[in-house]
């Protein structure tokens, strides 16, 4: 579904060079919800930015399906954003001036696409919002806004779905309500989906945590539970 | 510390506070460039006097009556002259005339006076030459007998003349052809024509045998004020005599009566600093939500309330420094900008020295721009003020929105004293009046920019409706936008609004004052041609006799024009054979009839009712010539072309030594283009006479009232470029507060376009709210001001739709053009960085 090889981005020159990839190879498989970890600073969020072509990475290569993307320009971009993949960040996620549902249509009123006939009825539903979609951003809760957040990213029914640190802000029962969303949507509508997190608990709802360290993949778990994550990121901590 | 807080934030600021202090600077260029341009004019003015007036320490002239009119003005005669030198103490006596006289081009036009002209000071000037006098010879020599006359030399250049050329010269109602023997310096004339005969010619040709325009003498030593007591002994009682120092002071005032262009730029250099405080005052309330936070932590470790509001005080205070004296600069530029347009040609010698830019003018510069931006940011800073200290902690940065019923009512009471101010100021009349308008005006303004905030939103949801229909969701956001912070909104529409009201008032005043004139010549245009002299002041008696006996040509009215006291009134009047002069501009009596006799005068209704003249009143008149006649009332009349009083044909030329035709209104058997073109051809030598019909005396008419209307609108253009920043200011702001959101569209797959879309269409929302509330307010001002004007004869009211919607387009356009800049930034924005963006 999205592959990168060879990827590497690097910060600043000299003494305040930062590699924040180092020749990563990932592949991210379809209908999968797969979760990214890693301490902070080891380059997780880098790594989902030139995913989603959000940002240009300095060496390999990056596919989203069968398109090579490193090589768009910024207008080509912004059309593969728009039609192939969709966003949920860790806050701020949401136009305050629009409502709810209009928030959740974004995507596909700015591409001037009409949405499918029941689709967005379904992901509203999945969702569980149905009588706030009146509502402004402001008026929600931390948790609805993140729910509303997935819902927008569904909308237009992308490819995959980039999410980072989307739990980060909430406590553990909306972070849960909002996991059991995306292994919802990843179950019933195969959609895939790449997290982001910290979060044992949150990775555990993954098919599959790919963990970075200093820019690099340094392993990776199918089937993941809360207790072998926790584990593993403690060996990580002792071997430092 | 505060003050390093406020140098702190003017550095963190600089280019948003130097946007802002542009919309300072271009109101105090205006002020200054008017100052300026007035100082140097009256420098100029006080130069011209004092060469003119060299010399001369007394002056004999026509008794001045005293009060706000001048008395007619009589001549003095020879035998005055010859009293005079017999007074000890005077020194080289002479007798001055003055009077109209135009050099003719060879084309046949007359040489026009060059740059602004005041009233009251001839522009094309004759007189007699007089040896030594303020006149040097250039070249040639002196003129002698009935055929010779000097020029001087700018005007003997631009008419195509050399010294030796025989030259045609337009008199009072008659031309002659004369030889140029002369050049006289044209140094000292500011623009002026001069023609120059000797003494007896100049006194038959501009006034009559016998006498002077005036007597002026040097002095022997004795004090000018002592040799004018001794002068005034011999005179006798219609003539006074006058100190030389008082002859240069009024010739000064008189030249430098230009200042009333100053007067008038000077209003609109005020309007332009009024909207230039409402881009301050939304620059600063913007600057000061932006950063409440911040004011809030200086709160919350200790500071008052009186600290805060003084460090965004001094902000303000600098802005206001910087801009004025940019301000000054740019002032004095257009000042040195403006003389040139109005001196139009490189000849006209010492306009072109330097500009006098005195202190006062720099003063008053800096004290406009300066308390203007104060003013305007005081609000902001008491806001600023009132900032509690929790907001350090709250993280809803959203300033509170004041209680809109309290808005309501302050808007209200604002706004309806204003709207009493201004139909009180209109029913008045003088300076106090012309003030309580101008103010009502402005407190109009600020009630409908207080009330504003609270019609933003329904305004913008009605105007922005089909948006998202037509825009999709940039139009969608754009609206919503609009409506994020009313009152940012309203202020920023409110600089626009000004602007546009004051032009929506000139053209509703404008159209409806040339329907007024339309319907006025519709009804008083009874003849089928009028002639006129387009340049100069008479028709030559040579082509009245041309136009008589033109084929088709059926009656010939001729109709002159001439000053008269009556009982100490000075009236300009109209004469001529009154049955038909009237019956030509097809008027009614009020009352008594036209049936004058030789002693009948007919008086207007309004000078008539303001006196107690009744029909039969018997009235004392004195003419210019000297003579004093009773004359009997014999009819009054509503306000028609023609001065506030008319004579009898006969009566005018008993008292004018030198009559001459105003004007010829014509009947023709057919008024067809046979007969025009018969008429054309007989004035094919007077190419300074206009032929009009009914139609073209009308678009005559109407065209200088659209050019009227025109220049005006042009000069409120500067308030409209300044709220275009405004525009601009707040738009640049609100894309800076919205990066988070803005990264986050184009996250989701908003391209540049539709982001800057969303910016432009913003800023036509909000251009578009400003131009409705202005042309609505102008309406009602254009309304208030034509029922005003009513009883002057503007008595039809218009509407000019097309005009006005225009305006409602050029707004449209003034939003797209100041997104521009704004919105470059919002499609520039790298994504990563605007979401990463705290
Ligand atoms: N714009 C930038 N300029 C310079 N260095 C950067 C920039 N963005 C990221 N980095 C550096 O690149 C490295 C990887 O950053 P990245 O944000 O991908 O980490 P992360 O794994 O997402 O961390 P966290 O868990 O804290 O979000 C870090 O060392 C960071 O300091
Ligand atoms: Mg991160």
């Amino acid at each position: 579904m999205a592959r990168a090889t060879a990827l590497c981005k690097t910060y600043g020159v000299g003494e305040a060079r930062v590699v924040a990839l180092d020749r990563v190879d990932v592949a991210i498989r379809a209908g999968e919800l797969t979760a990214i970890m890693g301490p902070s600073g080891s380059g997780k969020s880098t790594l989902m930015h030139c995913l989603a072509g959000l940002d240009a990475a300095d060496g390999g290569e990056v596919w989203i399906g069968d398109t090579e993307i490193t090589a768009l320009r910024d207008d080509e971009l912004t059309r593969l954003r728009r039609d192939r993949i969709g966003f949920v960040f860790q806050a701020f996620n949401l136009v305050p001036t629009l409502t709810a549902l209009e928030n959740i249509t974004l995507p596909l009123d700015i591409a001037g696409r009409t949405p499918e006939p029941g689709w967005i009825t379904r992901v509203i539903d999945a969702v569980g919002l149905s009588d706030r979609l009146r509502h402004r951003p402001g008026e929600l809760s931390g948790g609805q806004q993140q729910r509303v957040a997935c819902a927008r990213a569904l909308a237009a029914r992308p490819r995959i779905v980039f999410a980072d640190e989307p739990t980060g802000n909430l406590d553990s029962r909306a972070g849960a309500e909002v996991l059991d969303l995306m292994r919802q949507c990843v179950d019933s509508f195969g959609q895939t989906i790449v997290m982001v997190t910290h979060d044992p608990v949150a990775a555990s709802y993954a098919d599959r945590v790919l963990f970075l360290a200093d820019g690099r993949v340094v392993d990776e778990m199918t089937g993941p539970t809360a207790e072998r994550v926790l584990e593993r990121m403690k060996r990580a901590e002792g071997t430092r | 510390m505060m003050l390093r807080l406020t140098l702190r934030s003017l550095a963190a600021h600089r280019l948003r506070l130097l946007l802002t202090a542009l919309s300072v600077v271009l109101g105090v260029a205006f002020v200054a460039g008017t100052l300026i341009f007035t100082d140097t004019m009256d420098g100029q003015a006080a130069d011209i006097a004092g060469r003119l007036g060299r010399g001369v320490a007394v002056e004999v002239r026509a008794k001045d009556p005293g009060g706000r009119t001048r008395g007619v003005s009589v001549p003095v005669p020879e035998a005055v002259l010859r009293d005079v030198r017999r007074v000890p103490g005077v020194r080289g006596p002479v007798g001055v005339v003055s009077g109209y006289a135009a050099l003719v081009s060879r084309d046949g036009t007359e040489v026009a006076a060059q740059g602004a002209q005041t009233p009251g000071v001839l522009a094309q000037a004759g007189g007699n030459w007089i040896p030594g006098g303020d006149y040097p010879l250039k070249t040639g020599r002196a003129p002698h007998g009935p055929g010779e006359m000097l020029v001087d030399e700018a005007t003997a250049g631009r008419g195509g003349y050399r010294t030796g050329d025989e030259a045609t010269v337009r008199l009072k109602g008659a031309s002659r052809t004369m030889r140029i023997v002369g050049l006289v310096g044209s140094g000292d004339l500011a623009g002026r024509t001069l023609a120059l005969f000797d003494t007896p010619t100049a006194q038959r040709l501009l006034l009559r045998p016998g006498d002077f325009t005036a007597v002026r003498t040097a002095s022997d030593g004795v004090s000018e004020e002592v040799l004018r007591g001794r002068v005034a002994a011999v005179l006798p009682g219609d003539l006074e005599a006058v100190t030389g120092t008082q002859v240069r002071n009024e010739l000064r005032n008189d030249l430098a009566a230009l200042s009333y262009v100053g007067g008038l730029l000077m209003a609109f250099a005020l309007i332009a600093v009024f909207v230039g405080a409402f881009v301050i005052f939304n620059t600063f309330s913007m600057l000061v939500a932006q950063r409440t936070k911040e004011l809030a932590l200086l709160r919350a470790i200790g500071a008052s309330r009186g600290q805060v509001s003084r460090a965004v005080v001094g902000e303000a205070f600098a802005v206001g420094v910087v801009g004025s004296t940019l301000g000054l600069v740019a002032g004095t530029g257009m000042a040195a900008l403006l003389q040139v347009i109005l001196d139009e040609g490189p000849t006209s010698g010492p306009a072109f020295s330097g500009l006098a830019v005195s202190g006062t003018a720099v003063a008053a510069s800096y004290a406009v721009g300066t308390v203007a931006t104060v003013a305007a940011a005081y609000v902001p800073a008491r806001r600023a003020a009132r900032i509690p200290p929790i907001a350090a902690l709250r993280d809803d940065v959203a300033s509170p929105q004041g209680a809109s019923k309290r808005r309501v009512v302050t808007g209200t009471v604002l706004a309806g004293g204003g709207g009493l101010a201004l139909l009180a100021g209109l029913a008045g009349s003088g300076l106090t009046a012309q003030a309580l308008v101008g103010l009502g005006a402005m407190l109009v303004f600020l009630g409908v920019t207080v009330l504003s905030p609270v019609l933003s939103g329904p305004v913008i949801e009605l105007l922005g409706r089909g948006l998202p229909r037509w825009c999709g969701t940039p139009g969608l956001l754009a609206r919503r936008n609009a409506q994020r912070s009313p009152r940012r909104t309203a202020a920023t529409a409110g600089a626009l609004m000004v602007g546009l009201a004051l032009v929506g008032t000139v053209n509703v005043l404008g159209a409806s004052m040339k329907a007024s004139v339309g319907s006025q010549i519709d009804a008083s245009f009874a003849d089928d041609y009028l002639v006129l002299p387009v340049r100069g002041n008479s028709v030559d008696a040579d082509a009245v006799t041309r136009v008589a006996s033109t084929p088709g040509i059926a009656r010939t009215t001729p109709s002159y024009t001439g000053d008269v006291e009556l009982d100490g009134t000075r009236v300009e009047y109209g004469a001529g054979n009154l049955p038909t002069l009237m019956a030509s501009v097809a008027h009614r009596m009020v009352d008594g009839g036209l049936d004058t006799g030789t002693d009948g005068v007919l008086v207007e209704d309004d000078l008539a009712s303001a006196h107690h003249w009744k029909v039969g009143t018997v009235l004392t008149a004195r003419f210019p010539d000297g003579g004093r006649q009773e004359v009997r009332v014999a009819g009054i009349y509503p306000l028609v072309g023609f001065g506030n009083a008319m004579l009898p044909e006969s009566l005018y030329k008993a008292h004018t030594p030198l009559p001459a035709v105003h004007a010829l209104n014509l009947k023709a058997t057919t008024a067809d283009a046979a007969t025009l073109t018969a008429l054309r051809r007989s004035l094919a030598a007077y190419p300074d006479l206009g032929i009009y019909d009914r139609s073209a005396w009308k678009r005559e008419k109407v065209q200088s009232l659209d050019q009227m209307t025109g220049q005006i609108t042009l000069l409120l253009a500067l308030s409209i470029v300044i709220a275009a920043i405004g525009v601009a200011n707040t738009l640049a702001l609100s894309v800076f507060e919205r990066t988070r959101e803005i990264g986050l569209l184009r996250a989701v797959g908003a391209d540049r376009g539709q982001v800057r879309r969303m910016i432009r269409l913003e800023a036509i929302l909000i251009a578009l709210f400003g131009a409705v509330l202005g042309l609505l307010i102008g309406l009602g001002f254009g309304i208030a001001l034509q029922h005003a004007m009513a009883g002057l004869g503007f008595d039809v009211l218009v509407v000019p739709a097309v005009p006005l919607a225009l305006c409602a387009v050029l707004a449209g356009v003034i939003g797209v053009a100041a997104a521009v800049w704004p919105a470059r930034r919002a499609g520039r924005m790298d994504v990563l960085t605007a979401i990463a963006h705290e």
